[in-house]
C-alpha cells in the first residue's frame, strides 16, 4: 500500500479533464467537476490499495460526479435555451468521411447510457487496460468487453443520426 | 459460419472502428486556467505532505489549509472559456 502522490493530479490532468468532459457533455461542467474532484482528493492523504494512480483518480471523479448529479437533481431543473439544442446537434450532413470533432465525441458519449459510458471512457477516453476498467467499475472484464462494444456502437450510430436504441437524453440525465 | 443476427455490417462494423480511433485519439488538453488551480492545490497538498506536519490529522489539516489557499489564488484568474 502507498500513498498517493499529490502530483498524480497534475501529472494525469489532462485525462482527468477529457475523461469529465466525456461524463458531462459540456467543457465547463467538466471543469468544475475536474477542480471538485482534486479538492476532494487532496483533502486529506489517499492510500492506493494495489491501484495506479490514474485508475484511483478516475474512480474519484466518477464518485464526485455522481455525487454531485444527484444534489443537483434535487434542485430545481432549467431547461435549455432551444438554440443550445439546435446548434448542438452535430448529425446534420454528417460524411463518413469527415473528421469528428471533439466536442461532438464527447457529447454523444455523455449521452451513452451510464454503464456503457463508464466503460468507453475508462478505456477509450482514459486509456486504462480492460483489466484496470473492470477493478474500476467492479465488473468483470468479459462485461467490459461487451459494454465497450455496445457504447462504440451506439457512439457511431449516434453521430451517424441512425438512431441508436434510444439513450437518456443528456440534457435530462446531467442536469 | 453465417454471422449472428445483430452483428454489424462491414460497412457498420468499419464506422465502428473509426470512432473508436477518434475517441483514443481525442488529445484536448485541459483549460490553462484549470491547469493553474490543479497545481496550486497540488503543490499545497504535497508541501503539507513533506513538511514540518507529522500526525496525519495535523497533516489534513495543513493540507486542507493550503488547499483553501490555492482555490484562493485559483479564483483570482478564472479560466478562459
Amino acid at each position: 500500500m502507498r500513498r498517493l502522490d499529490p502530483q498524480a493530479v497534475v501529472r494525469h490532468l489532462d485525462r482527468l479533464y477529457r475523461a469529465a468532459w466525456a461524463l458531462c457533455g459540456s467543457r465547463e461542467d467538466a471543469e468544475d467537476l475536474v477542480q471538485e474532484t482534486v479538492a476532494r482528493v487532496l483533502a486529506r492523504p489517499r492510500r492506493l490499495h494495489g491501484e495506479e494512480e490514474l485508475g484511483y483518480l478516475l474512480g474519484a471523479l466518477r464518485n464526485t460526479f455522481l455525487s454531485t448529479r444527484r444534489t443537483a437533481s434535487r434542485r430545481p431543473q432549467t431547461v435549455a435555451p432551444l438554440e443550445e439544442v439546435v446548434a448542438g446537434d452535430p448529425r446534420a450532413s454528417r460524411q463518413p468521411e469527415a473528421a469528428y470533432e471533439a466536442h461532438e465525441l464527447f457529447a454523444a458519449i455523455a449521452r451513452l447510457p451510464e454503464e456503457f459510458r463508464l466503460a468507453l471512457i475508462a478505456v477509450d477516453v482514459a486509456g486504462l487496460s480492460y483489466r484496470e476498467a473492470g477493478r474500476l467499475l467492479e465488473v468483470k472484464e468479459a462485461t467490459i468487453t461487451s459494454r465497450l462494444h455496445r457504447a462504440r456502437a451506439r457512439v457511431a450510430s449516434d453521430l451517424a443520426g441512425t438512431n441508436a436504441p434510444a439513450s437518456e437524453s443528456a440534457l435530462m440525465e446531467d442536469r | 459460419m453465417s454471422p449472428a443476427p445483430d452483428a454489424p455490417s462491414p460497412d457498420e462494423q468499419r464506422r465502428i472502428d473509426e470512432i473508436a480511433d477518434a475517441i483514443r485519439a481525442l488529445d484536448t488538453p485541459a483549460p490553462a486556467g484549470l491547469r493553474e488551480r490543479v497545481e496550486a492545490m497540488a503543490a499545497g497538498a504535497s508541501d503539507a505532505d513533506h513538511g514540518a506536519v507529522d500526525s496525519d490529522r495535523g497533516a489534513s489539516d495543513a493540507i486542507a489549509a493550503r488547499l483553501a489557499h490555492g482555490v484562493a489564488l485559483a479564483s483570482r484568474s478564472p479560466a478562459a472559456c
